[in-house]
Order: C-alpha cells, then structure tokens, then sequence
C-alpha cells in the first residue's frame, strides 16, 4: 500500500510543476505500482481540467461580453475564443476576473485574524490620515496595519511599510497590503518614495507589477484595464501584460498610460499627485488647529469642580524638574517633580509629554486628603507592556485606602484600592477590565480614566470615552490621597513584600488629572474629546 | 456568413463537435494528466478539436465518442511530448495511466456551473490563489511572489481550495441528482 496523504501531495506537485527529480520518480513507482494509485491520479488530473476549463472560460466570457454577441448556433464558441487569444489577445484573458476578489468584503479573510495574530501579519504602520473616511476596518495614525485591504471612500494616507518605502495613497483607493515590499492597488493613487533599502518594493495592478528600481514614482490606477505610472526620481521596472510597444524601464520625468492593452508615453507630472511637502504642511495646520482647540478646552478643564491635580505637560521646563499643577485653586505644593524621564512631544507636535522607559522614570506628587469618590484619567501612549504590571500610578503605598492604577501584561486596566492592612490578594477591591490595548494600540494615544464612586459603590473603567469595565466594591473603602508615583510603583517600606518591585510604564503621558469625586459617563466622554 | 441549410456533412461535423464541447473538459484532465504546461497542453487541445473536427466524417454516431477522442487526445499528447523536451512521467507510467479503464464523464455543463458557485464561496486569498493558477497560469513561486507568502502556503492554500471545491461540487451533485 501507499501513504495516501503523500501521493496526494506528490500529485498535486506534478500538477503544479514543482516536482524535483527524486519526487518524481517517487510518484512514478507509486503509480506503476498500485491501480488504485492510478486512479486517484487521473481523478485529480480530471478536476484539475475542470478548473482550468472553467477558468478559460470565465476569462472568455468576459472578452465575449465586450463585444457583439455570438449567434447561438456556433456552439464551438470555446475554440473560437481560443483562437481570439492565442492570435494575441492573450492580455485579454484577465479581463475581470482580477476584480473578483475585491468585490469580496472587505477583510473577510483578514478580519478573523486581526487582534488575535495579526501582530506577526503586520507589515506597514500607518503614519498620517487626512480627512479620511474609511470604507474597511479604520485605523489610527500610529497604528500598525496588517496584510489585508486599505479601502478609503475619500481622503489621504501616509503608509510606511516596514521594508522602508513610504507611499501617500489618495482616495478614493483600494490598496492591499500584501508583504513589506508588495502591494496591489486596485483603484486609487499613490506615490511611493523608496530609499535604497526598500529597492525592488512593487505595486502590482490588475496586470501589471511596478517595480522601483530608484526613488520615487506615481501610479495612478481607475480599473484592471487602465492605468498610468509616473516616475519622478530614479527608475522603475515595468513587468507582467505589458503592450509589446511599451517601454519596460521607465526613467525619471517619464510617464506611461495604458489603457486597454494601447500603451501611450508623456511627460510624468507632479501636479497629478499629492505632493508629500504638501502633506506634510496639512499635517501642522491640522496639528496646530487640533492643538489650540486642545488648549481651549484643556483650560476650561482646568476649572472643574474638585479637581485636585491637572498636569498638561506644556512648558516643560528641565532645569526646574517642576511640573506644574494646573487645577485652579491648586496647593502650592502639589506640583509634580520629574525623575527621569524624557521631554518628548505629545499628541501634537508642539505638545509636550513626558517618555517614561527606564525603572526610574516617574513624576512623584502629592494630593491631600481622604475622599469617598476619585476619578484618574489620563492621555497615554503605551509603546509596550513588558511588565506582569506596567503601573500607570500608584498612590499613598502601606497604607488603607491607597490605590494601584495600571496595566497589565495583557492590555487589561487593572485598579486596586486596598481594604485591609494585610498584603494579602483579599485584602483589595480591585476591578480588571477586559484586554484593552493591544499590540495594535501600542504608539497610539489613548484616553484612560478609572472612577471610584464611594455613593453608589462602583468602580468603572473607561477607554477613549467609552466604559469597558464596572463591578461594585463589596467594602466601601475611604481612598487616602497621599504621596504618588505617575508611571511607576514604589513601596515606601523596606520591609514591604513589594520593596524592590519593578512596575514602571513604558509610553509616554501626555495629560493627567485627579478629581475628588465621581464623573459621570458623559463628563469622562467629554473630557476623551 | 450564408443562410443555406447545411449539408448533412456539415450538420454531422458540428454534431461531433458538440459533442467535442460536452467532453471537453475532460479532455483537458487527460491532456493535463500528461502535459502539466498549461500553454503546451492549450496547443494540444487545440490539436485535438482540430484532429476531432477533420476526422469527424470517421466517427460514426452512436459508437462511444469518449473512446474516440481520448484516443486522439493521447496520440497528440504523446506527439507533443516527443516533440519538446519539457519535464513530464515517464512514458511507461504514462502507458500504465492511459491503460487505466476510467470513462471520460459527459457531465461537463453542470459540473462547471457546480464549480462556479463553489469557487464564489472560496475565501479570498484562497479565491485568488485558484484564480492565479488557473486563470493566469501562475505557478506557485510566482504566486507566491504576488500574495507575499511562501511557496509552501501557496501549496497548501491551493491544495485545501482544491479538496474543498472537489467536495463542494460532489455534494452538490449528490443532493441535486438530475
């Protein structure tokens, strides 16, 4: 007897000429050996004509539609569409069938596999969105964008794919992401700027695969069968269905069309396509206008009821160390001191942050007094959670009342408030959320807040505006504001359990406040805007 | 183009060549069965219509055309096996295969339109990598190539679509007995 699995296999490699020589005389002895192996054999070569039957003439069907429709008694069509072809209509034969996929949902085979693995499917990060509006799963600046469909109704992205290209799309366009050096671009523009690393990074179309062979090009594709590529710097390779006529090196300030399977040479133009300098000046104006309306609001913040410490982060002044509370009506002595810590800029390019990477990294403050009801929000941005728990703050340590806020390896908002005296796991209210930040979120900022409510006995947890955890407290606790750690642990015993802990976060914050009481829903939703 | 009714020679030439179409798919299996080129095996398909339309008068309706044309459908595989040197089985297992008794299937028509409305449940990646191979007559390195993974993926995606597509047909086929 044979292995069944294996003559499968050794078939399907005859079948798709990829063979070697030992395999091949491997299948033969099965086949001269068994009858049945035989069979199994000629059963897979008569699907394999099926498909490739069905395949001719789904390509024929189509070169048929486009023109005067065949009278019904030629029943030999198929032979007639044969001859169409090889008499040089060969290019023909892709006609339509390339766009089948995409009239697939978007990201039915991709979707199942985000979050969970796509993490090892990742190959560009998205860099810049402009005025986009997303016709597939959306992404934020910052995040990275796995294999899959980049559809935008209309719009501007700016993608860096992890070979090192750097290609501005405009919508409305369709891309597929397919490696860190290979995309498809089904319909859309873009321009992709290629350093030498990236050499050989190809946008493939319906036919056609744009090879860069030098800096920077343009394509600009309306369906499978028109299509133009502008060369702005350097040089590209044209290969695939390509008109014989046609030039297949294409150099700096040439450009190409072709539409139909007719090839026409011009002058490549600038002006058809974004201009990244351009993009990159609407990115400050959108920036500074999202920054001023941020100044704004953040003070008029500033004057909210029971607001004990707001940190922006702006004017961040080194020398001094101080980080300045900016609550109106705030104590004296309730500014921050930095240790550590980098100046960084924020969810702006001209808003201050504060990096926190190394163990020591934190801002330590004071808030005064006991309170039945906190709320903590802040503005992050985690670049990683490589810690069992990445402390976000923790605050009047060794004592009842004190409280952790953090995140733990998995993205789960973790809140502790401690009940009792004893370090033992009982002795906290604690509430976890789901997994919130994931890989994907990493470099992302993120609006956190966590509130206690000492009235109604709730603690919540809220992302970006949105609850993603509540569960009641079984004790009701006074939280004890106290000495605080922003972005790290200590315990201020040496004889804690916990002395000598690392927790530090690693990302940046980049505004922080603590209130004495409860917000709402809605104020925490309208604090995220 | 003339109105004339045809000649009895005529109307029996155009009854084999239907018949030609009916089997035509299964043809193609056993031409490809010998011939994995897809572009050589088109030629020998041709061929083969080719041979099938000028021999037509020799055929004598009612005898089993699928004998007929497997016939020649070998002896054009096997002239354009000699013909080129292109990597294929062995004559003597080619020999032992064509020996195999196994009917060409006459069900072509429904077989594909089964096929048509399998390949559009197939899953995208799987959609295309079918549509790569048979449509375009990509191999696996090249698809490979274009879907940005490895050729060993590309096998087994095409392998997987393979069997599902077999098994979808079958079912089909097995609840909608005609």
């Amino acid at each position: 007897m044979f292995d069944e699995a294996r003559l499968d296999r050794l078939i399907s490699a005859h079948f798709d000429r990829e063979l070697t020589e030992e395999e091949r005389r491997e299948l033969e002895a099965m086949l001269l050996s068994s009858s049945k192996a035989r069979q199994l054999f000629l059963e897979h070569s008569e699907w394999h004509g099926l498909l490739r039957e069905q395949a001719l003439q789904a390509g024929g069907a189509s070169l048929l539609e486009d023109t005067a429709p065949s009278p019904p008694a030629r029943k030999v069509i198929p032979f007639s569409r044969r001859a169409w072809i090889s008499a040089g209509l060969a290019a023909c034969l892709a006609l339509g069938w390339w766009l089948v996929p995409s009239k697939e949902q978007p990201g039915t085979g991709t979707d199942i596999a985000s979050k969970a693995d796509s993490h090892s499917h990742e190959v560009a990060l998205l860099d810049q969105a402009f005025d986009v509006e997303w016709d597939s799963t959306a992404y934020a600046p910052g995040e990275a964008l796995p294999k899959g469909f980049i559809k935008i109704r209309k719009g501007t992205l700016q993608l860096d794919f992890y070979s090192g290209a750097r290609v501005v799309l405009e919508g409305p366009a369709t891309l597929e992401l397919l490696s860190p050096n290979l995309a498809r671009l089904d319909n859309g523009k873009l321009t992709a700027k290629v350093p030498p690393p990236a050499e050989g990074f190809t946008v493939i179309n319906a036919k056609m695969r744009v090879v860069d062979r030098g800096t920077e090009f343009g394509m600009s594709v309306t369906n499978a069968d028109d299509c133009e590529v502008h060369v702005f710097d350097g040089e590209v390779e044209l290969q695939g269905e390509v008109p014989e006529a046609t030039a297949r090196e294409l150099f700096e300030g040439h450009a190409v069309s072709i539409r139909h399977g007719k090839s026409e040479a011009f002058p490549a133009s600038r002006e058809a396509f974004t201009d990244p300098s351009r993009l990159m000046q609407e990115t400050a104006r959108v920036n500074e206008a999202q920054r001023g309306d941020w100044q704004t609001a953040s003070q008029a913040f500033s004057t909210t009821p029971d607001l004990q410490i707001h940190f922006d982060f702006e004017g961040l002044d080194r020398t001094s160390m101080i980080l300045t509370n900016r609550a109106a009506g705030a104590a004296g002595n309730s500014h921050g001191t930095i240790i550590g810590c980098e100046t960084l800029s924020g969810r702006w390019d001209r808003k201050g942050a504060l990096g926190f990477a190394k163990t020591s990294d934190r801002v330590r403050f004071r808030a005064e007094g006991v309170t039945p009801s906190v709320t903590l929000m802040a503005w992050v941005r985690v670049d990683s959670l490589p810690l069992e728990h990445n402390a976000l703050l923790s605050m009047a340590p060794e004592q009842i009342g004190e409280i952790h806020w953090k995140l733990d390896r998995d993205g789960r908002m973790l809140l502790g408030l401690r009940a009792e005296p004893e370090h033992a796991y009982p002795s906290w209210e604690r509430l976890e959320s789901p997994p919130v930040v994931t890989p994907q979120d990493f470099g992302r900022w993120l609006h956190l807040a966590t509130v206690i409510d000492g009235d109604t006995g709730m603690m919540r947890h809220y992302m970006n505006g949105s609850e993603v955890a509540a569960g009641s407290m079984t004790r009701k606790v006074p939280i004890q504001l106290g000495l605080a750690n922003l972005g790290n642990f200590d315990a201020s015993s040496p004889t804690s359990p916990t002395n000598g802990m690392v927790r530090n976060f690693n990302g940046r914050i980049d505004e922080f406040a603590l209130l004495t009481r409860a917000l709402t829903a809605e104020e925490i939703a309208a604090a995220m805007r | 183009m003339h109105d004339d009714p045809p000649t009895p020679e005529e109307a029996h030439t155009a009854k084999v060549q239907g018949l030609f179409v009916q089997y035509q798919p299964a043809v193609r299996g056993y031409i490809l069965a010998m011939i994995p080129d897809f572009s050589v095996a088109d030629d020998v398909m041709q061929e083969t219509f080719l041979t099938v339309t000028r021999k037509a008068a020799s055929f004598e309706i009612g005898t089993s055309f699928a004998a007929w044309v497997k016939t020649i459908a070998r002896y054009k595989s096997l002239e354009a096996l000699r013909a080129r040197r292109f990597e294929s089985l062995s004559e003597e297992v080619l020999q032992a295969l064509g020996a195999e008794p196994r009917e060409f299937r006459a069900d072509a028509d429904e077989r594909l339109a089964l096929l048509r409305s399998c390949l559009s449940q197939l899953a995208p990646q799987a959609r295309r990598s079918i549509d790569y191979r048979y449509q375009n007559d990509h191999l696996p390195p090249q698809i490979a190539d274009l879907m940005g993974c490895t050729v060993q993926s590309v096998n087994v995606t095409l392998s997987r679509a393979r069997a599902f597509l077999r098994e979808c047909v079958m079912r089909k086929m097995s609840a909608n007995p005609s």
